[in-house]
């Protein structure tokens, strides 16, 4: 009885401890092993931190041929003193890992389609996507390529030496938090994982288009309607390389052109979650006779998802012939966007369409082979095993065409099996920006800045230059493949050799300015070039608003005039030219009664069309907006058809030019409406809208609480994320903010000797939630502030920086 | 007297041992501890419990005074709580090993007269 008591408490206080050692999942809601993560001793009670440094002041590396020194500054930004290259790197991802370790490896797990392993079956979907559109596939070719460059694959092998010692000293104590809550482990880094973040922002910037959309619109409304309704290039345009100059070259012909585009019949219902299609983001570059310095002044903003950990990690980097700051991502070699002694480069997307689908026909049920030409052509398959928490692993048969893989099929969105699509993507090829990045670092001049991007292929991007010798310049930057008119704007017929991409655009035809005579260079994504550009381009999402404003407000300023922070402001920008192009319309065709004495629609006509945040009028703007836009378009919501409404700016032109068809009749009333009849009934919708607003939600009806702008943490934990962040700014001004979206970086340099910069990031340095540096910057960044960054270029004594850390070559 | 004597001893030897150990190391310690200096069911599990208990929201609440709160508050939101609740749902859960820890010891030997419980 003694020992039946005694073993029986001794499995009670067993079972007590297994339970609290371990995961578990209950109902969908993870809990994370209590008692390890409980413990005050090393549960998550250890990842909090009084100080935003809590780095050792030496640290032993393997690998090292000479003592690494880190200094950091006041902005808790280190600068990475190294005596040459290879330890530089080593030095860089130990430093990327001690901050940002668990980022750094989230990031590659969702690239590759592997976050059910850690938050178990809510993310099967997004995995599976990840999966058949080959983001491992591609990573590997850039991987590859990396690999033929001794010295490039010297740095990356470095790199992750740096970040796996890092790995190596901790134990779960010193876990970053996630780990701790998710309950899993850090894996070894490779090289294939930097490829990987890199397929990640690859995806983030061309993963997207409207090949199914524009294939339904078409068939739907029919060729005239669809060219009014979708045109490739729009009626004003204010490109980033005008064709004012003229082109030094004759356009290559296409090498082979269809009779006609055989535009399959079918519908297609659904459409693969793609990346926000506000990605991209200012950039513009000041002439020195523009300037009040007389040097450059280089300004650059890249809106992406607003979350935490930052996207961005401010740095340093300096060894001999290298001398760079700017901001690095977590898990690539060098800088991406920065400055070094000379010059200054900054990015923004090419709103080109770089992603066609091809319409696959099998042979038979087996999906073996499949019609090509007169031909059979046979299929390979990659059986794709998702690991996911608290549940089995499911496999998932992903087809590989010569396009590419099937996305597309009867096991992923396409449940009748008719509409096999095989994905063509430029992020297939390998990608070699890893060089040409590295070639920006070190780049000394404008001819440097030249050969640097030589390598730069996908993503394609406006590439902006400034030197301390006054050189301005903006390259539309890319691979692109040099296509008939209107190839790939909708599904193309796989089994057509001719609707392949062919040849590519020689890059000494890429379009570009160099030293413009008006004194800057700009883009925000709109239309790189104008329709007399040799090349037929397929857009995908240009702006119609941020270039038009930047530029206006750039060729306005005199001579000598401008000042850094005149370039500050203008990042700061939240003026409409949307809301400033159609408000006066709408409201001069409202026909109500009592007009003067509602106070929405006094709001409305007393606005400056600024979206700031304390201001009502931009609330109902936008709601007016958008439920004006959806009684004109209700045509187009269709349950099983997917379709995407025309652009802000196309509807605009329409309303003001007449819209084709009989979109103006909303076809929920018997009666015909006219376009004033829209008009009057969506400022109703709007003002129920708002009602409903005020009722499910506290506070006051403000442009900051509607928009409710949320900086949020990447795997999604609320208590990690920052919310209702009252900032100005809407996705088509300057400012480029909305609900979860925005500027992730903002920086203005100025070309003196050595150049100036001041920059700020919406979080931190730290990406530990429980360190004053995980959002230190947040506030000020909201405010539209900015820090004046160190860039120390020499090392400085030990006692003028907040901590000095040395790595040591370890006597191994 | 030798409640106390055992208190100390767990308390003093986990933290030591944590140092080092994982969390379920303070039921090794209780079991150690109370198999050494013998007492009754109750004395068994509650020295465990109170050592712990009492060593871990001090470890807290130390963490949470020198690092200002930092991290406690938003750890407390994810599990609907407060900084409060989390410091004492931690304590609790390491209190209660060690009290099973001890537990498990009092069950190792027989028992002895009775009223050694009103002095223990």
């Amino acid at each position: 009885m003694r020992l039946f008591k005694f073993f029986l408490t001794l499995l009670f206080t067993l079972v007590l401890i297994y339970t609290l050692n371990n995961g578990w999942n209950i109902k969908g809601t993870p809990i994370p092993p209590l008692g390890k993560f409980l413990d005050p001793f090393h549960g998550f009670w250890q990842n909090a931190e009084d100080s935003a440094l809590p780095y050792p002041e030496s640290v032993e590396l393997n690998g090292l041929s000479a003592p690494v020194t880190v200094q950091y500054d006041s902005l808790y930004i280190p600068h990475i003193f190294a005596q040459n290259t290879n330890d530089l790197f080593t030095a860089q991802g130990y430093v990327l890992a001690q901050h940002r370790l668990w980022q750094m490896e989230f990031q590659t797990y969702a690239a590759s389609g592997r976050i059910s392993e850690l938050i178990g079956s809510a993310a099967v979907d997004f995995d599976k996507l990840q999966r058949r559109k080959g983001m491992v596939y591609g990573a590997e070719k850039s991987l590859n390529s990396m690999q033929e460059n001794t010295e490039l694959w010297a740095y990356v092998t470095n790199y992750a030496k740096g970040v796996n010692q890092y790995i190596e000293e901790l134990s779960y104590k010193d876990y970053p938090l996630e780990y701790k809550l998710l309950n899993y482990e850090p894996e070894e880094w490779t090289p294939l994982k930097s490829a990987l973040l890199l397929q990640y922002m690859i995806d983030n910037l061309t993963g997207w288009d409207m090949d199914l959309e524009n294939t339904n619109a078409y068939n739907l409304f029919g060729a005239e309607i669809f060219k009014k309704l979708y045109p490739n290039y729009t009626a004003t345009m204010d490109p980033i390389a005008p064709s004012a100059q003229n082109w030094e070259f004759e356009g290559v012909e296409v090498t082979e052109t269809p009779d006609s585009i055989n535009l399959s019949n079918n519908y297609y219902s659904e459409v693969h979650t793609m990346p926000d299609p506000d990605n991209g983001s200012n950039n513009w570059v000041v002439s020195g006779w523009k300037t009040e310095s007389g040097k450059p002044i280089l300004a650059s903003d890249m809106h992406l998802g607003l979350n935490l950990p930052s996207l961005w990690f401010l740095i340093e980097l300096s060894a001999p012939d290298y001398n760079t700051m700017g901001f690095a991502l977590a898990g690539n070699v060098g800088i991406v966007s920065g400055f070094n002694q000379n010059n200054a480069w900054a990015f923004t997307d090419v709103s080109r369409d770089e992603r066609d689908w091809y319409h696959i026909r099998f042979t038979d049920e087996s999906r073996k082979e499949y019609y090509y030409e007169d031909t059979k052509l046979k299929t390979s398959l990659k059986v794709e095993e998702i690991k996911v928490k608290g549940s089995e692993t499911i496999i998932d048969s992903v087809i590989y065409t010569h396009h590419g893989p099937v996305v597309y099929d009867r096991n992923f969105m396409s449940e009748d099996g008719e509409n096999n699509l095989a994905l063509k993507w430029i992020g297939h090829y390998p990608s070699r920006v890893q060089e040409a990045l590295l070639g920006l670092n070190t780049s000394k001049s404008y001819q440097d800045y030249l050969t640097a991007l030589e390598y730069w292929d996908a993503p394609a991007q406006h590439v902006a230059f400034a030197s301390t010798s006054g050189d301005i310049a903006i390259r539309v930057q890319g691979l692109w493949p040099n296509k008939f008119e209107d190839q790939g704007r909708f599904i193309l017929d796989g089994s057509q050799k001719v609707m392949e991409w062919q040849e590519f655009i020689p890059t000494n035809h890429y379009a570009f300015l160099h030293n413009p005579d008006r004194g800057f260079v700009s883009s925000a994504n709109q239309h790189s070039v104008d329709s007399i550009y040799p090349y037929w381009q397929g857009w995908a999402r240009p702006d119609h608003y941020r270039g038009r404003r930047i530029n206006k407000i750039l060729a306005a300023y005199d001579s000598g005039t401008i000042k850094p922070d005149d370039m500050m402001q203008l990042q700061l920008d939240s003026y409409g030219i949307l809301s400033q192009e159609i408000l006066p319309t709408l409201l001069d065709s409202l026909k109500k009664n009592g007009l003067n004495s509602d106070t929405t629609y006094m709001a409305l006509r007393n606005w400056d069309y600024v979206y700031d945040h304390q201001e009502y009028a931009p609330v109902a703007f936008i709601s007016w907006w958008s439920n004006f836009k959806s009684l004109l378009w209700d045509e187009m919501k269709i349950d099983s058809i997917a379709i995407k409404q025309p652009t802000d700016y196309q509807t605009i032109y329409l309303v003001k030019n007449g819209i084709p068809g009989s979109f103006e009749d909303n076809k929920a009333t018997s009666r015909k409406e006219t376009l004033n009849d829209i008009i009057a009934m969506s400022y109703d919708s709007m003002k129920m809208s708002l009602a409903q607003w005020s009722e499910s939600n506290t506070g006051k009806l403000t442009w900051g609480n509607y928009k409710h702008t949320a900086v949020t943490h990447l795997a999604r934990i609320p208590a990690f994320s920052r919310r209702n962040i009252q900032v100005n700014g809407e996705d088509d001004v300057v400012n480029s903010t909305k609900g979860n979206h925005g500027p992730s970086q903002r920086i203005v340099v100025e070309m003196t000797s050595p150049p100036q910069a001041w920059a700020v990031i919406p979080g931190g340095q730290s990406g530990n939630p429980g360190n004053p540096a995980y959002d230190n910057m947040l506030d000020a960044w909201r405010d539209g502030k900015f820090f004046k960054l160190n860039f120390m270029q020499n090392q400085k004594s030990a006692q003028d920086v907040l901590l000095n850390q040395t790595l040591a070559p370890s006597a191994e | 007297m030798k409640f106390i004597i055992k208190v100390i001893l767990i308390a003093v030897l986990s933290y030591i041992l944590q140092l080092l150990l994982p969390f379920w190391v303070v039921a090794v310690v209780a079991f150690v501890v109370n198999y050494a200096i013998q007492s009754s069911g109750w004395s068994s599990f509650f020295s465990g419990f109170l050592a712990i208990f009492l060593v871990w929201s001090i470890v807290a609440i130390i963490i949470n005074s020198r690092t200002d709160s930092i991290l406690t508050d938003q750890v407390a939101a994810l599990f609907s709580m407060n900084s409060i609740l989390i410091t004492l749902l931690s304590a609790f859960i390491g209190g209660l090993v060690a009290g099973m820890g001890g537990l498990t010891a009092r069950m190792l030997f027989t028992r002895k007269n009775k009223s050694s419980k009103y002095y223990s």
